[in-house]
């Protein structure tokens, strides 16, 4: 136990200025209050008169303060098992593992205070921009699992019909392909945290550990499917549904899912790590186009009146890739801002359980990525084809990350 | 106090085979390769622009200045978006890079001076050499290794 703090009087027990401070707290006022009121009321014996209401009376508040405090205490016994304060551990001569617990549990004050300091505002933004991505990312993951899934299964049922098998294969390579795409993403999307997390230096000590948990999965499922796509390469070519392959798509597509389950572990940790940093979030600042823009200015050389050259009409920042807008600030930190306008658009991916005429989809304004399979038998029904769709008014950008 | 100030955070990057840092300081970020529009009378190792967010910046090949050929499209080739600093300006600008690979941090005083190699070559544009894994990467100093962009990106924006 600390000696500089009481169960009674929280803080340090010398000054008496710290004591007055205690009485503050109507739990500790209450017993205060009642045992002084216990002396009353025994100084009333003393006196004829109302000596016994008066004792009766501080013997109850007395007790309705003891359980006060008793209740006080117990919080004050877990404030002092708890590391003592948020500052003294992000001094970091503590090992960086035992900081992601401590730094939102209690943030005092202080911290507070420094959370006004520009850098901050980066791994908040960040956390609040990165985490939904990675759960799309994720959720996009666990969806195509299972289309993955039931599609193995159809190629271990049906080895009598070739096309059928022919087909399957085909599909599973192109889940696949986009798994391999989705965890590029995913690595890309955690190398970026993790420079967040160094620019913010010690505040960004644990979200640093998440970003890099993060990151070793994504490289660890990147290498899953990539040998989960050279076994359906050699499906392919070796022509025909060797139970081998099938068994080896199988453990791949274990892995891949159990990887994607420990991902969304890490995320929701990067939820707890950062939600009460993310509660002082700065105000939104949107780009301000005019400063790169001077920049790619100057770069045209040749241009011969740059004022002429104007951007035209309002710059809107675009769902691309991290869908995060790095500006300056009038401060001078940076800050990264995030808004609703660069959040990234939730991807509507549907695994359709009722088979969709392609005509109707080719005439709906969606746009059709995986298209799906020659219908074959009946079982094929059960399992329809992936329909990726992305929505309406897209960016490029997205649409290049979608195709395969 | 004392581990953190001697600690430098580089993220490393590959250009052809060799691993090359930036400090993350000076990173903002790393986004994919999107389309370059190239821009004409341009020295070549400026690529172009590109529309970052609504924001435009312009590319530079590092691979192309260290006279290693023009880089190529590839899966891992992405772009670095670092801030560099000429005439007490602050200029974003994008550098395309074969690969990302890390974020790390290594102790300032691991990092090995650039080496001598006598004064007709300059080594000045490199600020350390750094190792890290069993491997070792340049540590580039952002504002000597675009020195030439100097008089591309000031040119103007001073007048």
């Amino acid at each position: 136990v600390s000696p500089s703090r009481h169960p009674l009087f929280g803080e340090a027990t010398t000054t008496s200025a710290r004591i007055v401070a205690q009485f503050r707290d109507w739990k500790k006022g209450l017993l205060w209050f009642g045992g002084a009121w216990l002396l009353a009321g025994l100084y009333g014996l003393v006196l004829p008169v109302t000596s016994f209401w008066l004792l009766a009376l501080g013997l109850l508040l007395l007790v309705i303060g003891v359980f006060a405090i008793a209740d006080v205490s117990s919080g004050a016994i877990e404030t002092l098992t708890r590391p003592p304060s948020a500052p003294s551990n992000l001094d970091a001569t503590q090992p960086a593992k035992a900081l992601p617990r401590t730094i939102d549990q209690n943030i005092p004050e202080a911290h507070l205070e420094r959370l006004q300091e520009p850098n901050v505002t980066t791994v908040t933004a960040v956390t609040c921009d990165i985490r939904p991505e990675l759960n799309t990312l994720v959720q996009r993951g666990l969806t195509l699992k299972g289309t993955l899934d039931t599609a193995i299964s159809t190629l271990a049922n049906d080895k009598e019909r070739k096309v059928a098998i022919q087909a399957e294969r085909e599909r599973i390579g192109k889940v696949l392909r986009v798994l391999e795409q989705m965890s590029r993403r995913l690595e890309m999307v955690a190398l970026n945290a993790a420079i967040e997390a160094a620019r913010a230096k010690e505040y960004g000590l644990g979200f640093a550990i998440v970003a890099n948990e993060v990151r070793t999965i994504a490289e660890k499922l990147r290498e899953n499917v990539a040998s989960a796509l050279k076994s359906v390469e050699l499906a392919v070519s070796s022509g025909d549904a060797d139970e081998r392959i099938v068994t080896a798509l199988r453990a791949s597509t274990e892995s891949v899912s159990e990887l994607l389950r420990q991902m969304d572990a890490s995320i929701s940790k990067l939820n707890e790590n950062d939600v009460s940093v993310a509660k002082t979030d700065s105000p939104h600042v949107y780009p301000n186009p005019k400063e790169p823009l001077r920049v790619a200015k100057s770069a045209l050389i040749s241009t011969p009146k740059p004022a002429s050259r104007k951007p035209t009409g309002p710059q809107v920042p675009s769902p691309v890739g991290l869908s995060r807008a790095v500006v300056r600030n009038p401060a001078g930190g940076v800050t990264v801002s995030l808004g609703p306008s660069v959040l990234p658009k939730p991807f509507a991916f549907d695994v359709a359980k009722t088979r969709v005429p392609s005509s109707s989809v080719s005439a709906s304004k969606t746009k059709v990525c995986a298209t799906a399979p020659v219908e074959t038998n009946e079982k094929a029904e059960k399992t329809e084809a992936p329909v990726t769709r992305l929505e309406g008014g897209r960016d490029a950008e997205d649409a290049k990350f979608e195709r395969f | 106090m004392s581990t953190i100030a001697n600690e430098r955070h580089f993220l490393t990057f590959r250009i052809a085979e060799e691993l090359y840092a930036f400090d993350v300081a000076k990173t903002r970020e790393i986004v994919d390769l999107t389309p370059i529009t190239p821009v004409p009378n341009m020295p070549a190792w400026i690529r172009g622009i590109v529309n970052l967010r609504g924001a435009v910046l312009p590319v530079l090949d590092l691979r192309q200045k260290f006279g290693l050929g023009r880089t190529e499209t590839k899966p891992d080739t992405c772009i670095i978006i670092v801030d560099i600093t000429f005439a007490e300006q602050t200029h974003t600008i994008g550098v395309l890079a074969d690969a990302v690979r890390d974020v790390f941090a290594i102790s300032s005083d691991s990092i090995e001076p650039p080496p001598k190699l006598g004064e007709t070559i300059s080594t000045d544009f490199i600020e350390g050499i750094g190792n890290h894994a069993d491997k070792f990467f340049l540590i580039l100093d952002e504002q000597r290794v675009f020195a030439g962009a100097e008089r591309v990106l000031t040119t103007e924006a001073g007048e």
